[in-house]
């Protein structure tokens, strides 16, 4: 029987949409190959995360210890290393989050398994694990056949996989952290929060998304122009933030806000997950990009595949006679 | 219009043989970025851990734009090859290692900037990067008899190129001959004979030029017969002690505040005028993190009388960051506004002005004086670009060599 782990992403004491995802993925890798699930739950007062849990999968695999309580990559991979090596898994999911990847490479390194990150798919090929994961931008999909090992560990990226509803009773065992306090070399100190800025971009129902494709600052005129006459708010992917073109609370994306307007239009952006995990869950997509094959079309529910330049002045035009009609 | 990706293998099997093997160790997971001093410059986005992948693809600075491919270039010459990230990758993925391969193709194809091909061709034809004339090089020991360096004596001098010829860092050189005379040590220098140790135009790509410098060095210090070496630069030293025993070189190789350290411990020299001055020390990339020597440069600082030696909470150490001048950075002229150097040097500024202006004399404990600010540094690079910085900062701060305070304090 194949044992499949999949680690509790939480924060400040939410579990993080992340998890959903692995355990959902997790699940259907299980029913397939007659294996089972475990969630791998590391805090301090995990009942309350284990209760959530239950129905997502077979077991619940808890360590709960105060040194847990917020996320410290060092401390993880003492207390993950240690169970990983009784319990040998087949497979350990980890989601491909800032907290995961600071984790799990060193992980992966020490155990001496068999890892590839930010998978998109989890294949069998005959009786090897096929992991897809997207380069270049996701320009490219690289199907990596993982050497054959009795365990591995994939980190998955965020939004690959949907989060489903399940109905099972997992079992709660206990582990007793071999972890009394955190390593001297790092601790956790605090959680930093980003600045509010003038506008909150969470809190808008219409929001405009520009990125790389507007090419000079002065551009950014025309695509606040359009915002202003659709009553919306101005947002950007991280190359404008990086330009400093835009303030960093503008920012859509995993390294920024995530956001869920009734509208979102994406405005010379080319769509890399990173943008994609923030704004997944507008209710309406639309995007202008002259790539037809951007990603970002795969997310968008409407499309406009041409030269920004030339469609925004013609939908601004077209909202203003709208207007005065 | 379809974003097109041309793969080149024959361009990834180029890279990766010369060098650049660690490229399939990569799991991107980022660490590289989170360490790499360039992330502390808010302006500039430096994405490191791409390189690998990139070579993977064979698609490293191979755009057709001409304005993207510049920037694709710029971008392989930013790293300064201070192996920050070397020391935090899981999987010990050597990026500069990466970069320089990459860096070889690009410079053999000429296609690197042009500050950069300056660089390259004085080293060609005058064996430094300044271009100086050759016979200028013991210019800097006139006034003080520096003897000429012959098989009897136990130490040669390198001063190093900057040091030898740059009206500044002549100070340096000079500080460090002042120390190795009272100390009554037995050592000479070879002036116009000796070349660049050839550190630079090998992390730049320039591995021929490299080679050239090398094999002269190696033939002149085997000739004359050089046995140990003290260096100024910890860049000589990494290159004297780790690059030229793979070209035939069998000299020993010992970093100045190494043997000021000890000469000191010996009693051969003892600090005594006090320094009235509050000191951050800031560890070269070469010698802290590459080469371990951590405490010896530290020793010799709180040797002198009446110096208060200060860490960058930290930054210090292995942690410390790069002044910016490694892997041909120093020859680079990167916008004064956005330099590491700038980072760094507030940090330490930070660090010394905490403290407040007054301290207490070690001999009168109850009067409190008004006192200098001082980062020290052991290495020419560092003095050139924290030099430049502190202006650019206007920051009320000296930047000295251990050198130079050791030598006052005699």
């Amino acid at each position: 029987m194949k044992k499949i782990f999949a680690l509790v992403e939480h924060r400040k004491g939410e579990i993080r949409d992340v998890t959903y995802e692995l355990l959902t993925k997790g699940r259907d890798l299980a029913s397939k190959l007659e294996g089972e699930l475990t969630a791998l739950l590391l805090g301090n007062n995990t009942a309350q995360f284990a209760e959530k849990l239950k129905p997502c999968a077979h077991h619940i695999l808890s360590v709960d210890h105060e040194v847990l309580k917020d996320f410290n990559a060092e401390s993880y991979q003492l207390v993950l290393s240690d169970i990983l090596k009784k319990e040998s898994p087949w497979l350990t999911l980890i989601g491909h989050t800032a907290s995961g990847m600071d984790l799990a490479p060193a992980l992966a390194q020490e155990l001496g398994t068999p890892f590839t990150t930010d998978c998109v798919e989890i294949d069998m090929e005959n009786d090897n694990l096929i992991a897809t994961r997207q380069m270049y931008g996701g320009k490219l999909n690289a199907e990596c056949k993982m050497q054959n090992a009795s365990s591995y560990i994939l980190t998955i990226r965020q939004a690959a996989f949907p989060q489903e509803p399940a109905n099972l009773n997992a079992d709660v065992v206990s582990f007793t952290s071999p972890l009394a306090q955190e390593p001297d070399y790092r601790k956790f100190v605090e959680y930093l929060e980003a600045a509010i800025g003038e506008v909150d971009i969470t809190k808008a129902d219409i929001v405009i998304g520009v990125g790389r494709g507007i090419k000079e600052r002065e551009n950014l005129r025309l695509i606040e122009e359009l915002a202003d006459s659709l009553g919306g708010v101005l947002a950007c992917s991280r190359p404008i933030v990086d330009a400093g073109w835009l303030p960093k609370d503008r920012q859509v994306g995993s390294s920024g806000k995530t956001i869920k307007p009734k509208l979102y239009i994406a405005i010379g952006i080319s769509g890399q997950f990173q943008h994609i995990t923030g704004m997944k869950g507008a209710d309406t997509i639309f995007a202008i990009n002259k790539d037809p094959n951007a990603p970002i079309f795969n997310e968008a529910d409407y499309g406009i595949a041409d030269d920004l330049f030339k469609v925004v002045p013609i939908l601004k035009n077209k909202i203003a006679e709208m207007k005065s009609n | 219009m379809a974003t097109k990706i041309t793969l080149i293998p024959e361009i990834k099997d180029a890279i990766i043989e010369l060098g650049a093997e660690d490229t399939y160790k990569c799991y991107q997971c980022g660490k590289c970025m989170s360490v790499c001093p360039w992330s502390r410059v808010s302006s500039i986005s430096f994405p490191t851990y791409r390189i690998p992948q990139e070579v993977k693809l064979g698609i490293v600075a191979s755009s057709e734009d001409k304005k993207e491919l510049a920037k694709e270039v710029e971008e392989v010459f930013r790293c300064c090859a201070c192996e920050g990230c070397l020391k935090e990758c899981p999987h010990g993925v050597n990026l500069p290692a990466i970069f320089r391969a990459i860096r070889r193709i690009l410079v053999d194809y000429g296609s690197y900037p042009e500050e950069l091909k300056g660089t390259v061709s004085r080293l060609h034809n005058t064996g430094n990067p300044l271009g100086e004339a050759r016979e200028k090089r013991a210019d800097w020991a006139k006034e003080l008899n520096v003897p000429k360096f012959t098989s009897d004596m136990e130490f040669l001098y390198f001063p190093c190129c900057i040091p030898a010829y740059d009206s500044r860092a002549q100070e340096i050189a000079r500080a460090t001959a002042k120390v190795l005379l009272k100390a009554g040590i037995s050592f000479g220098i070879l002036g116009e004979l000796e070349v660049c140790c050839g550190e630079s135009v090998r992390k730049i790509g320039a591995e021929k030029v490299f080679q050239e410098l090398a094999s002269t060095n190696i033939k002149t210090f085997k000739d004359a017969g050089v046995k140990k070496v003290i260096t100024t630069s910890p860049h000589c030293y990494s290159t004297f002690k780790h690059e030229y025993p793979e070209l035939g070189a069998e000299f020993e190789v010992i970093h100045e505040t190494q043997l000021f350290a000890e000469l000191i411990k010996n009693k051969k020299i003892i600090p005594k005028k006090p320094l009235n001055a509050r000191v951050v020390y800031h560890d070269p990339c070469n010698l802290g993190r590459q080469n371990e020597i951590y405490e010896e440069p530290r020793e010799v600082l709180k040797s002198i009388p009446d110096l208060e030696l200060l860490e960058i909470p930290n930054f210090s150490h292995q942690y410390s960051i790069c002044c910016g001048g490694g892997g041909g950075g120093v020859f680079i002229g990167w916008d004064m506004q956005e330099r590491i150097a700038n980072v760094r040097i507030q940090q330490a500024f930070d660090v010394l002005k905490a403290q407040g202006t007054g301290h207490k004399a070690q001999d009168s404990p109850d009067q409190l004086t008004i006192h200098e600010y001082i980062l020290a540094i052991a290495c020419p690079y560092c003095l050139q670009m924290f030099e430049d910085s502190a202006k650019v900062l206007n920051l009320s701060l000296q930047v000295k060599s251990i050198s130079e305070l050791l030598a006052e304090s005699l």
